[in-house]
């Protein structure tokens, strides 16, 4: 009786067991189709701009198949659309437990943390999707696009130093394209490292010598690495490319101007160089006067050889006097890294004004005991005294820069030679 | 030892070989009951887990026909579906499958303690037929407790068929029950401490054995059906800050409050429906659903039906706390109409499905007024089904074991434990019996219950010693000696000290019968040497020890564990049944002035 019972109870367990399977299957085929139904009208949802009823409809499609990552991400974005942030990132976080390489959850997260202002995970998260895995195909692409989206979040949290280093790990990565290197040496140039921005710029021109947000990328960075030739050759061909905006202009005319006033540009002659520092003093002198004059400042009488030359009052205005933030233009910008390295202007406080005033008053001193001594024929013969004329612009440049603002034009020249003298 | 007293001869731990008898004859003789019980369970495991599967099958594939394919069904479906499936229940309930009510936890111990282990086939079809109607249609019940009987009824159909011993049989549905419940949580580790804290209420290995293979074969056939996926998918939880731990204890003491709550409304609203008319049995699972179809109504389908999907929400914060505090409350009333009205489902489910948005609605509302508190909303929930399962199951074990399963994270264990103990000590205070002893005592059973069995104090030797009424003797001492001394007491046996440091007894009677035959100045070590040696209690043994051997030994030398010629005392069958005595007077004294008294 038993054994025979045993051989019927193993019997009726295969026939259960092939029933099991004939409905598990028939089952599992169901809750697959329902799931894909459901996934599909989410999607629509999701392309209509519908996120609130993708939403129903993923968790629908969930319902039915409730470890399907796909669904989960999907989820996750509809809910990101639909700004249900807590909601998207317990998703995303489930989803990133199962695959913490997943660079599409990493990608996600990253954002998600960036909105939130937690930079630590965002940053982690960000390296976890450009380390990850991508789709198959794409990866080269995302990685990129994702490297530089985190070279952008960074530069907005000011952290230069992490963006150029990973800028430095995106050279490699990018594709023979001139836009391409345009766009990371343009970050570069924003992430302070002027000489792989030039780098780049020159490796998009070699691709594209008539790409004109690399030449003027690259006379950007070469002004800022002060080589002023240079940045003028390459401002020179962005403008004849068509490239007329006017910081472009400007960023020109400077670099035009310190070439032509800089006395110790190469290939010039004693003379030349001479007349050059005559000129530059003279033109400090105005501008001591006018800073004076504008800040209400009564300064010594100077002699009456004070007169700037003919023909450079036309092409050096007088500064006009204007508050530090609200410089614009290409050259503004790269004052204000010069500037950024000093202590900010003094405040309008009495006893500080009266330093600035005894401060004006000492440089026109010297200015008037300098005047009979700075003569063409004189600095000629004596290189020591072209120093100390030289010396004294640029401290008159820099200080009425402080009490006046950026200057334009010759003066700002003159400026930017005191604190950034060409490269030889 | 005192395990083996009180457990089948199969399980025994008493050192001799436990009894095992040929399942059949035959000419090899090879099959024997123990490894063959061992093998069944396997058996049993895989069957049970099939119809596990079929189980789940059926009960999702039900709602899916019946209600909807969106969570969201249409308004008219969620009025008339659960209603008109409840009478069909009701009428095949009455009708055709007459014990199929209820969860099916008491089923199976009413199985192991009244009928021998044997359930119904017959109410095994009813279960899975009439749990699944019910479940589909969107009542508040789970499909974990019919899956426990489903298994059971599997396990006792065999055990009967193959004419297991008594032993066995009795054995048999936790067996099962452990199978089913294995495979319809997807954690065996869970079902076999379940079945062992609440349905047998003892650890041995014959039982153990038995009951973790068959739990184990049974989740491995589920999952390779149905996937080896956790039943939740847990957000990263993550360590917990200590100071967090303040938080979940607040949902410790909500969560006992709420099983209280959800207990106290259950008993007192089944005891009213149970004495209703006859009549309004055929009404009851119909109006039953239609309650709970008007709640999916007015906006709350979430409330229907086991509701893993939207504890899956929860855990991922898909919900304000307020919305998880209204859930929690309509899974409380929704289950109540549910269970009461006599509808076969299980209420394992809805009890996770309360914790887990009490749990979510806690913990929202603490990063709410505490926005520095770390730990995800999903944290709170499971912590929460955990609390829960303490609270209103009164499994803490159960309960602790279950979180860490379904989660896989054992950075939660902390506050699971902290927040679980407090529910349950809630619940006990408020609820001195648990909710299926109580709900058997309503059905007229008086099962075991295996709370108040932990709870009961274990009497130890030390509880019934007293000192010698005779001076302990060496086994040099003459027979005058010894016969002097136990005459001037009232001792039954004379004990005396080997020089191996073992105790031998002699009676008064053998005591006289030397003297009478001219040996009285014979050392004690030569009388009764055919005798053995005395067995040894120590003060901390189980008091039923020693009445395993007061009848060959009248005395019983109670020695120290560490020297075992240091007699700390003697217990004799008088003071064994002292000990008992005053034990039952201290608990009719605490039964009457205490906590149970209402």
């Amino acid at each position: 009786m038993r054994p025979l019972f045993l051989a019927l109870v193993v019997i009726a367990a295969v026939a259960f067991c092939t029933v099991t399977v004939f409905a598990n299957r028939f089952y599992q085929s169901t809750q697959l189709r329902l799931g894909q139904m459901w996934f599909g009208r989410g999607e629509a949802a999701l392309a209509a701009g519908q996120p609130k009823a993708a939403i129903q409809d993923f968790r629908n499609a969930l319902y039915y198949s409730h470890d399907d990552r796909r669904y989960r991400l999907r989820l996750a974005e509809a809910l990101l659309a639909a700004t249900h942030i807590p909601e998207a990132q317990s998703y995303l976080l489930t989803l990133w437990q199962d695959e913490p390489s997943n660079s599409t959850i990493n990608l996600q997260l990253a954002r998600l943390s960036a909105k939130q202002g937690q930079t630590q995970a965002a940053l982690r998260y960000y390296h976890g999707a450009i380390y990850g895995l991508w789709p198959e195909g794409a990866a080269p692409v995302r990685r990129r696009q994702t490297r530089l989206e985190l070279t952008h979040y960074l530069l907005g949290l000011h952290d230069a130093t992490q963006a150029d280093g990973e800028l430095i790990a995106l050279i490699p990565e990018l594709p023979r394209s001139a836009p391409a290197h345009t766009e990371v040496g343009e970050l570069f140039l924003r992430a302070e490292d002027q000489y792989r921005a030039l780098q780049e710029f020159e490796e998009a021109l070699r691709l594209n010598p008539k790409d004109r947000a690399a030449l003027q990328g690259a006379g950007e960075a070469a002004f800022q690495l002060s080589r002023y030739s240079d940045a003028a050759q390459y401002l020179e061909r962005a403008v004849r490319n068509g490239q007329h905006d006017p910081g472009t202009e400007e960023l020109l005319a400077t670099s035009r101007l310190i070439l032509e006033w800089n006395p110790y540009a190469p290939g010039i002659s004693s003379k030349q160089r001479a007349a050059r520092i005559v000129q530059a003093f003279r033109q400090a002198r105005q501008r001591l006067q006018q800073c004076a004059t504008v800040k209400d400042i009564t300064l010594a009488p100077a002699s009456a050889s004070a007169a700037p030359p003919a023909g450079t009052t036309a092409s050096t205005p007088a500064a006009t006097p204007a508050p530090r933030n609200s410089r614009s233009g290409l050259v503004a910008k790269i004052f204000g890294k010069i500037e950024a390295g000093k202590s900010a202007a003094p405040a309008a406080h009495p006893k500080s004004i009266q330093l600035d005033a005894d401060r004006m008053q000492q440089l026109q001193q010297q200015v008037t005991q300098m005047s009979r001594g700075v003569r063409t024929y004189k600095l000629e013969r004596d290189p020591q005294l072209a120093d100390l004329a030289m010396g004294l612009v640029s401290q008159i440049e820099s200080v009425t820069a402080q009490q006046c603002g950026t200057p334009k034009g010759a003066d700002l020249a003159l400026l930017l030679l005191a604190h950034q003298p060409e490269e030889q | 030892m005192s395990e083996g007293a009180s457990s089948p001869p199969a399980a025994s731990g008493s050192g001799t070989r436990p009894h095992t008898r040929r399942l059949w004859p035959s000419r090899h003789q090879i099959i024997r009951e123990e490894p063959f019980f061992l093998l069944l369970a396997i058996f049993i495991g895989i069957l049970s887990g099939l119809a596990v599967v079929c189980f789940r099958i059926a009960y999702l594939s039900t709602r899916t026909w019946l209600l909807s394919t969106s969570l969201s069904p249409a308004p008219s479906h969620l009025l008339l579906v659960p209603s008109l499936t409840g009478i069909v229940i009701a009428l095949l309930v009455i009708y055709v499958f007459p014990y199929v009510r209820g969860s099916g936890v008491n089923q199976t111990k009413a199985a192991l303690y009244i009928y021998n282990g044997r359930i119904p086939f017959r109410t095994v079809i009813g279960k899975f037929i009439c749990s699944a109607l019910a479940i589909g249609s969107g009542q508040s019940l789970g499909p974990e407790d019919p899956s426990l009987q489903i298994g059971a009824g599997i396990a006792s159909l065999l055990g009967e068929k193959l004419r297991l011993s008594r032993e066995r049989m009795r054995l048999i549905a936790p067996v099962g029950a452990a199978a089913g419940l294995a495979a319809a949580f997807n954690a065996p580790i869970s079902a076999v401490l379940f079945v062992i804290e609440e349905v047998i209420g003892r650890w041995s290995a014959g039982v153990l054995g038995a009951v973790v293979l068959a739990a184990v074969s049974s989740v491995v056939v589920e999952r390779w059906f149905l996937g080896s996926e956790p039943l939740f998918r847990v957000p990263p939880i993550g360590a917990v800050n200590p100071s967090e731990l303040l938080a979940y204890a607040v949902l410790g003491v909500v969560g006992g409050i709420a099983s209280v709550v959800f207990l106290k409304l259950i008993l007192f609203f089944r005891l009213r429906l149970k004495n209703a008319p006859r009549w309004t049995q055929h009404l009851q699972p119909g109006a039953a659903g239609l309650l709970i179809g008007l709640i999916g109504y007015l906006g709350f389908p979430q409330v229907m039906g086991a509701g893993y999907a939207y504890m899956d929400q929860a855990m991922h914060s898909q919900y304000t706390w307020q919305i998880l505090g209204i859930l929690a409350g309509l899974k409380i009333l929704a289950t109540t109409i549910s269970f009461v009205s006599g509808t076969p489902g299980g209420m394992f489910a809805p009890t996770l499905f309360v914790g887990a948005m009490l749990g979510g609605s806690v913990g929202a509302l603490e990063h709410h007024l505490l926005p520095n508190l770390s730990g995800p909303i999903g944290a709170y929930c499971l912590v929460g089904m955990g609390t829960l399962f303490a609270g209103f199951i009164r499994a803490p074990m159960t309960s602790v074991f279950m979180v860490l399963e379904v989660s896989g994270d054992y950075t939660i264990i902390v506050p699971v434990i902290i927040s679980n103990t407090i529910a349950y000590v809630i619940s006990r205070a408020a609820q001195p019996t648990p909710i299926f002893d109580e709900l058997s005592r309503q059905s007229g059973l008086d099962l075991p219950s295996m709370e108040e069995q932990r709870e009961q104090p274990l009497l130890r030797v030390e509880d019934a010693m007293r000192a010698p009424r005779t001076p302990m003797l060496t086994g040099e001492e003459p027979v005058k000696v010894a016969l002097r001394e136990l005459e001037q007491s009232t001792e039954p046996l004379l004990l005396f000290r080997l020089p191996d440091g073992m105790w031998r007894g002699v009676t008064r009677k053998k005591l006289a019968e030397l003297a009478d035959q001219g040996d009285a100045e014979l050392p004690l070590k030569t009388v009764g040497a055919e005798n053995s040696v005395a067995p040894l209690l120590h003060p901390d043994h189980p008091l039923d020890t020693a009445l395993r051997h007061i009848y060959d030994w009248p005395l019983l030398p109670v020695v120290h564990r560490a020297d075992l010629t240091q007699l700390q005392g003697v217990v004799a069958l008088p003071d064994i049944l002292n000990a008992y005595r005053r034990r039952a007077a201290r608990s009719i004294v605490h039964n009457v002035g205490g906590p149970g008294a209402d």
